[in-house]
């Protein structure tokens, strides 16, 4: 299983990719906003991780590109966040994420286990 | 000799200018002097003729006289009298002396001699219609007239003084006027004034004194005194009078509080016509503006303001102007020195009898930095959750992934430092969240998007988050769920009232203790009861357990980490949601939180019967 995960926070993303790769699943870390979309078409992911504050390109904006283009537009995003607020949940359902996690709220077994989940349905 | 006598006799008969006539004892006329011809004649008499009787030669006597003149041939002693007689329509008063003539001891005639008194009485009887007057008017009027000695000692009070000062006239005079009986408040001052004001010797008017009536009331008198002269013109005291001007004054004095209090008042004041022209402006307006409010008034409000739209001013005159409401809102305004500032503007206008507007009042107050404040406070919310959540996730899911051995086994001592670094690192995860609410709440911006929930899932879910701890404790979890409809709430706040309600029950509910959770319908309501067998609330300190960062006494000692934010968030939550919360307590022996709902009404389209 692929998973790309965008975040910009190194230290965070790097304790997910540790995870993942325990778990035996390929992942990819991409940090820029601008970098998301041509990663994402060449990684061909499974499950995408997305940050919300990131430098360049918000995760909005990346989520909208995601959910336009024709090939990536089937891979679940689980948005990985922290903002907290409702109107930002909302907003980021409504552009089709499949999860949202505020990021403090959850340990992060619970991120990987939903990740797990998601790419099950997925297949 | 006794010619010239008569000679004497006859020169004074003729000259005098008063009626003397002499009768005989039949009170038939016998002579009367030119003077009394003339006057008689005046009098209505055409012809005076001699040997005519009393009445006929004098008719303007009353009838009664002649019985007078009668006693008088009898007795022989002289009489005299005042005679009121009538002429026409006029009344005269004449002085009647009546004199025998007497020969060899007999009464043989009457000299009778009338004085014409009538100016004289009338000018006695102005000065007795004077003196009635004056002392009706000393009766009647609402004013005290009093008359004192140069030494302040009363010498005559009117009988108002029982109205106005409850005293009784003798119970005045004699008394001084700046008595202590009167001033007991300021006996000294006002003696001072009196003594000060008397050593002069000068009329004073409109002097304000604050007495009191004889029961211990409040009065304001106005006094007016005037010098009081003796007849041959030296003043010996004083008159004049006190006027009750306690309701004036106080309605005086209440006007003034009034306009000290909007002309320092610290917001800005101004009142305009209805063309909105400035009348009035306050010393704030100095502040607000930049301009003085003599620089104001004759001007308009434009003078500051025209920053915003021009359809902005058009709705705000539709509505103060047309609709005669009150208009409230947030306006940029120009200072004098080019500055722009944010005003919280309310302008009301004010109408008469008719409903027509006379005035409008507008009041500003400078929220220019309260807004900046505003600002950084959301800028404060904005950076804690999303800076401080960044490193403690970090410190989380590192923590995390160590305890779960992801670098390799830990021994037992250095899994206990990590698990602490974990629990200090949640706590802290915890007590952002929690003040970022309160901040939320504070603001006003705390969101709140209802929808149908069910309660009793929130509350298992609540309760599973807590599992962990309730087994620790080995306490025993009762839950009584009644049907109930699903209401409308938001969910995430819902979560929050169950889960501080019910980790609060865990927390303060020692080993082995109970807690139970009811959700049941009563009526119109949901009510939702958590109740614990824990350390309860002290009485003294139950009325504060919703205040924000507050935390009872017992409650400190046995979790020394609480925040002091849970019950005040959970308050705020529930009444933003239109519920209640109350509770019950006994130290010692557990708490029992209430909160109610309202059951929104049902939407439910009934069935319609048809006959």
């Amino acid at each position: 299983m692929k998973i790309l995960i965008i975040e910009d926070e190194e230290a965070l993303a790097r304790v997910i990719k540790e995870k993942f790769d325990k778990e035996g699943y390929e992942s990819v870390i991409v940090e820029e906003g601008e970098e998301a979309l041509p990663k994402a078409k060449q990684f061909k992911p499974d499950v995408i991780l997305l940050d919300l504050l990131l430098p360049k390109r918000n995760g909005f904006e990346i989520l909208q590109d995601l959910k336009l283009d024709a090939e990536l537009k089937t891979a679940p995003v689980i948005v990985l966040s922290n903002l907290g607020e409702d109107e930002n949940i909302k907003r980021a359902i409504l552009l089709g994420a499949a999860d949202y996690f505020v990021k403090t709220q959850h340990p992060i077994s619970e991120v990987v286990e939903k990740v797990r989940l998601v790419a099950e349905r997925g297949r | 000799m006794e010619s010239g006598l008569d000679d004497v006799c006859r020169q004074v008969f003729s000259s005098v200018s008063d009626i003397v006539a002499v009768f005989d004892t039949d009170l038939k006329l016998v002579m009367m002097n030119p003077a009394g011809v003339k006057i008689v004649r005046l009098l209505g008499v055409k012809r005076v003729l001699m040997g005519k009787r009393l009445s006929e030669a004098l008719p303007f006597i009353p009838k009664a006289t002649e019985t007078e003149y009668r006693k008088l041939i009898k007795t022989g002693k002289s009489s005299a009298g005042e005679v009121i007689y009538r002429v026409g329509d006029i009344a005269r008063t004449g002085y009647t002396k009546r004199i025998p003539v007497k020969n060899k001891g007999r009464v043989v005639g009457i000299i009778t001699v009338i004085q014409n008194m009538t100016e004289l009485k009338k000018k006695e009887s102005a000065l007795q219609k004077n003196v009635r007057r004056l002392k009706t008017i000393t009766f009647f009027v609402r004013e005290m007239v009093w008359e004192s000695d140069f030494n302040g000692t009363i010498t005559y009070v009117s009988p108002a003084s029982k109205k106005i000062m409850g005293y009784a006239p003798k119970e005045i005079v004699g008394e001084k006027i700046y008595s202590e009986k009167f001033f007991p408040d300021n006996h000294k001052e006002t003696k001072k004034i009196i003594e000060d004001l008397f050593s002069k010797r000068k009329e004073f008017h409109l002097l304000r004194l604050a007495a009191r009536n004889k029961a211990g009331g409040r009065v304001i008198l106005e006094v007016n005194g005037a010098l009081f002269f003796d007849e041959e013109g030296k003043a010996f005291g004083y008159i004049g009078t006190a006027t009750n001007v306690t309701e004036r004054q106080t309605y005086e004095e209440n006007l003034k509080k009034f306009e000290l209090a909007v002309e320092s008042a610290s917001d800005h004041i101004i009142i305009t016509d209805p063309n909105g022209v400035i009348l009035f402006a306050n010393k704030a307006v100095s502040s607000t503006t930049g301009y003085s409010p003599k620089e104001i008034i004759g001007q308009r409000p434009s003078l500051w303001g025209k920053q915003m739209s021009p359809e902005f001013y058009k709705d705000m005159w539709r509505k103060i102007r047309d609709k005669k409401e009150v208009y409230v809102g947030e306006l940029t305004n120009k200072r004098k020195n080019g500055e722009l500032y944010i005003a919280e503007t309310r302008i009301s206008p004010v109408l008469d009898e008719k409903g027509e507007i006379r005035f409008y009042v507008g009041i500003e107050r400078d929220i220019t930095e309260a807004k900046a404040i505003d600002r950084a406070k959301t800028e404060f919310v904005s950076l804690a959750s999303h800076q401080l959540r960044t490193p403690l996730s970090i410190i989380d899911w590192y923590t995390e992934s160590l305890l779960a051995g992801d670098k390799g086994p830990l021994t037992e001592a250095q899994k206990g430092y990590v698990d602490e670094i974990h629990k200090s690192n949640r706590r802290m995860v915890d007590l952002v969240e929690s003040l970022l609410n309160a901040t939320r709440i504070d603001m006003g911006t705390l969101v709140v998007s209802p929808k149908p929930v069910s309660l009793p899932k929130i509350a298992d879910i609540a309760l599973s988050d807590l599992a962990p701890q309730i087994k620790e404790k080995e306490i025993f979890v009762s839950k009584v769920y009644d049907e109930i409809p699903n209401i409308k709430l938001d969910p995430d706040l819902t979560e929050i009232i169950f889960q501080n309600l019910l980790s609060n029950a865990v927390k303060y509910t020692p080993k082995n203790g109970k807690i139970s959770i009811k959700i049941r319908q009563e009526g119109k309501n949901i009510v939702i009861s958590v109740s614990d067998s824990g350390i309860g609330i002290p009485e003294k300190q139950q009325s504060k357990i919703f205040s924000k960062l507050f935390r009872a006494d017992n409650a400190r000692i046995v979790n020394p980490e609480g925040n002091g934010l849970g019950l005040y968030i959970t308050k705020a939550v529930i009444e933003a949601a239109k519920g209640t919360i109350g509770f019950e307590s006994k130290e010692g022996k557990g708490t029992t939180f209430t909160v109610t709902f309202p059951v929104a009404r049902s939407r439910k389209p009934q069935a319609k019967k048809i006959a």
